[in-house]
């Protein structure tokens, strides 16, 4: 029973970076109704430009986080700027906007590896090696960091969308462009400001992983995008707390599987959900199938 | 001329959909625009509104050309329409549809226009905190309509609204269209229900093919032998 808390408490740690990413990617997703396969890339971006920052440049722990923010949200500014917004122009079939995502993803991944190189590198943490003693159980700080800092920014987010001027616009624009470009939405700029926040959260949960696993290679990218697609498809695409529930399930999935079957299998489990899901519930948990009335 | 569009062409892609499209309405007029399936009607008021890309000819505003204007600008200019099947958000509550309505004015022009809204159309009121996809469809209807007004448009553009509706309703969202014109607005009507609309109208335009081919009044249209042959659909 120990045991089994144990490997809860490392779960929810983990279920909050995924739920960070996977909500990014909903949130494209319900925009475009586009799966944004660079937003793994995007993570591993931010993790990256926070190494270089803090470590190679030597800067102070908060300016290297502001300057990844900065530099991430041009980074997702300019992807869908360059890449996707000349195919919706033309209007080119949904596929190609996919098949560009993939391109972006490994464009990004290429050029990370050319001037950084593929071997793993140590990053930098905070609270060194302290845990917090509950009983039986250990939590790392670290660890209690990333989970309320998580809890805080889908809080301040959930506030957003559901109340601020444009979090509404973002919604109408989610579930009818023409509609919303009709009532004086730009919506360009909408969409613009969603790859920006989910470009930045991306690069904030790849640098919160990286903090928790203290290491960082180029690939770290492509594992968390199959578990937060997972996570996101498992929840509802283009649902936010769906993407935040599917981030929890597929966490306890993967902690419980290396707890109690084996660690290699881990990564197996995102898999295992996926098909299920897929086979039984494509619409997701949380998600519906679409009504519209004539 | 309140807006005057002098030869206007408009294109999908290659595909030429409107030829030499002259309109000219005044302030504070209802303005028909009638015509049978795939004349031209919706992608007039599209042309308007900014969402066709190749157009030739000009759209004069109160004197300013705006054709090629993007969406936004456009309802910024004072245009809104309120477009062909209602497409209200289905998943935001209503108030939030209304807020949408009105997202290019300040937050605190907001509670003006929800009063005028809910002062024309009560049932949206009561509805307020309701998805806008569980209304019914003449509740929708207006509530498409509440939300163009929540722009605060110097020129309506309603299209189809009577599209789906009973005819108890249809005569209810007409009496309502009327309503609007007295506070001042001037409305372009686009309606495949002839009789209805040339009624309510000022004056009336008859669209084929995507060519003018008759404008008058609405009562004498309403007395034209070809519109009575071709639109009206009388025995």
């Amino acid at each position: 029973m120990t045991y089994f808390l144990q490997l809860t408490i490392n779960a929810i740690a983990l279920g909050s970076i995924y739920a960070l990413t996977a909500v990014g990617y909903s949130m494209v997703y319900g925009i475009l109704e586009l799966v944004n396969f660079a937003h793994g890339s995007v993570f591993m971006l931010g993790a990256f430009s926070y190494y270089i920052f803090a470590v190679l440049v030597g800067l102070p722990w908060y300016l290297s986080f502001l300057i990844t923010f900065i530099l991430i949200g041009i980074v997702g500014f300019a992807y869908d700027r360059l890449t996707l917004l000349p195919l919706r122009r033309t209007n080119q079939p949904k596929f190609t906007g996919l098949i560009c995502t993939l391109g972006v993803s490994i464009v990004l991944q290429n050029l990370v590896f050319v001037f950084m190189g593929s071997n793993t590198r140590q990053f930098p943490t905070f609270f060194e090696g302290r845990y917090l003693s509950l009983g039986p159980f250990n939590i790392s700080f670290i660890q209690i960091l990333i989970v309320c800092l998580s809890v805080a920014i889908m809080v301040a987010l959930s506030l957003f969308v559901k109340k601020a001027k444009l979090g509404v616009a973002m919604r109408a624009v989610a579930q009818n462009s023409m509609a919303s470009e009709w009532m004086g939405i730009n919506v360009n700029s909408v969409v613009s400001l969603t790859f920006i926040i989910g470009s930045v959260l991306a690069a904030l949960s790849g640098i919160l992983s990286c903090m928790s696993f203290r290491s960082l290679d180029i690939t770290i990218g492509s594992t968390i995008a199959i578990k937060a697609f997972t996570a996101t498809v498992l929840g509802g695409i283009g649902n936010l707390g769906g993407a935040v529930l599917g981030a929890f399930i597929v966490a306890m999935a993967e902690s419980y599987t290396a707890g109690f079957i084996s660690s290699d299998m881990r990564d197996l489990s995102a898999f295992v959900i996926l098909m299920l899901v897929l086979l039984f519930r494509p619409n997701g948990l949380l998600g519906k199938a679409v009504q519209k009335k004539v | 001329m309140f807006l005057e569009i002098n030869h206007l062409d408009a294109y999908y892609g290659r595909l030429q959909a409107l030829w030499d499209v002259s309109v000219a309405i005044d302030k504070g007029e209802i303005v028909a625009l009638i015509g049978s399936n795939g004349a031209g009607k919706s992608t007039f008021l599209k042309s308007i509104a900014g969402s066709i890309r190749r157009l030739n000819g000009e759209i004069l505003f109160d004197g300013r050309n705006i054709a090629g204007l993007r969406p936004d600008k456009v309802v910024r200019a004072g245009i809104v329409m309120s477009p062909e099947g209602r497409q209200v958000f289905p998943r935001l509550s209503v108030q939030e549809n209304l807020r949408i309505g009105g997202f290019v004015h300040k937050n605190s022009d907001l509670e003006a226009g929800y009063e005028r809204v809910y002062e024309l159309f009560p049932i949206l009121k009561e509805r307020a905190s309701q998805a806008a996809g569980t209304l019914s469809g003449g509740e929708q209807q207006m509530l498409a309509i509440g939300r163009a007004l929540m722009g605060q448009p110097q020129l309506l553009m309603l299209d189809e609204p009577s599209l789906g509706l009973s005819p108890l309703f249809t005569e209810k969202i007409f009496e309502l269209i009327m309503e609007i014109q007295k506070q001042g607005v001037t409305i372009i009507l686009v309606e495949q229900n002839a009789v209805m609309a040339l009624s309510i109208a000022d004056r009336g335009y008859i669209i084929k093919n995507g060519h003018v081919v008759e404008s008058d009044t609405g009562a004498k249209l309403l007395e034209s032998p070809d519109v009575i042959d071709n639109y009206l659909g009388r025995a």
